[in-house]
């Protein structure tokens, strides 16, 4: 069996905050190798990277290996209230010669949740995520493609006002698009207080909690045990 | 499949690379065709834009490297 995981910062170990580590073998993705022994896997994982970005790479790359089994867990980078668009902030540090990222306090000024709650921008449109979600089912047709709900914890919402709306309206396309295979965690990942002091990056709990809910679903779906 | 958007597909393969619609299915590539170099790529990037009205993405420029990924783009924009 082929297992390709295309994923966001989430998936990833991380080193801080130090009390909050989360080693490689914490992670659902390493778990899961742990599980299916006899599959190989493959995994594409970047932050901040939006789907669109994410998915070509393995449309162009990996086409041709036709895994078996895709789990994709991007989205949360798409559909974040920004205070600016990518160009805006590009053409400012530009011009600022890279000053707002050396002092904080512009770019506390910039992300301020008041800004933020007027400006309300997301990188990708909801119907350029759609989109994107359609073209990788379509390149990808013959794989069974698992796609995990954005979430992040409620507290997200006084850092990024408008997150959770933005969220809400980017799942539905998931779901219109991907149906049943649309994999929800978010509840879960609350429930084992898995969010971290970030209230958007994964402890180990919900690195179990995402890798027994993908175990269950596969086990269901491929009669196969782990 | 959408054999339209097939067919519409294979004629601006034919023009900009300049050869039959028979001699072009799923598996026709970047390289594996001799003309279709990176030069021709954005010929082929344009005339599709133009033909379908769309405007694609710098990475799916990047990704659409054989007429099945192609032909799924585009499908996609049109969905």
């Amino acid at each position: 069996m082929k297992i390709l995981i295309l994923a966001e910062s989430a998936s990833n170990p991380r080193s801080f905050p130090v009390n909050e580590i989360v080693h490689l073998e914490d992670t659902y993705p390493y778990q899961l190798r742990g599980e299916y022994k006899d599959a190989i896997f493959w995994q594409l994982s970047f932050g901040n990277i939006t789907t669109e970005e994410l998915c070509s790479q393995a449309i162009a790359y990996l086409i041709h290996w036709n895994p078996d089994i895709i789990i994709v867990h991007s989205g949360l980078n798409d559909c974040r209230p920004e205070p600016l668009t990518q160009f805006h902030k590009d053409l400012l540090n530009f011009l600022s010669f890279g000053l707002i990222n050396r002092f904080s306090i512009i770019k506390n000024f910039i992300y301020h949740p008041k800004v933020i709650k007027k400006r309300q921008i997301s990188r990708v449109s909801k119907e350029k995520f759609r989109k994107t979600l359609k073209r990788f089912q379509l390149n990808f047709s013959s794989s069974k493609i698992y796609w995990l709900e954005i979430g992040a914890n409620n507290d997200y919402e006084l850092e990024r006002p408008g997150f959770h709306q933005k969220a809400k309206i980017f799942n539905e396309q998931i779901y219109e698009v991907y149906k049943d295979d649309m994999i929800l965690t978010n509840d879960e990942i609350k429930k084992a207080n898995g969010f971290n002091i970030d209230n958007l990056h994964w402890r180990l709990s919900a690195h179990k909690v995402v890798s027994d809910i993908l175990v269950s679903r596969i086990a269901t779906d491929f009669n196969i045990r782990g | 499949m959408n054999e339209n958007l097939i067919n519409d597909l294979k004629e601006v393969f034919s023009n900009v690379f300049n050869i039959n619609i028979e001699e072009i299915n799923e598996n026709t590539a970047l390289y594996s065709l001799p003309q279709w170099d990176s030069v021709k790529h954005m010929d082929l990037i344009s005339s599709l834009e133009e033909e379908f009205l769309i405007e694609f993405e710098q990475s799916e420029i990047e990704s659409m490297i054989n007429f099945g990924i192609v032909h799924a783009t585009i499908e996609a924009y049109l969905y």
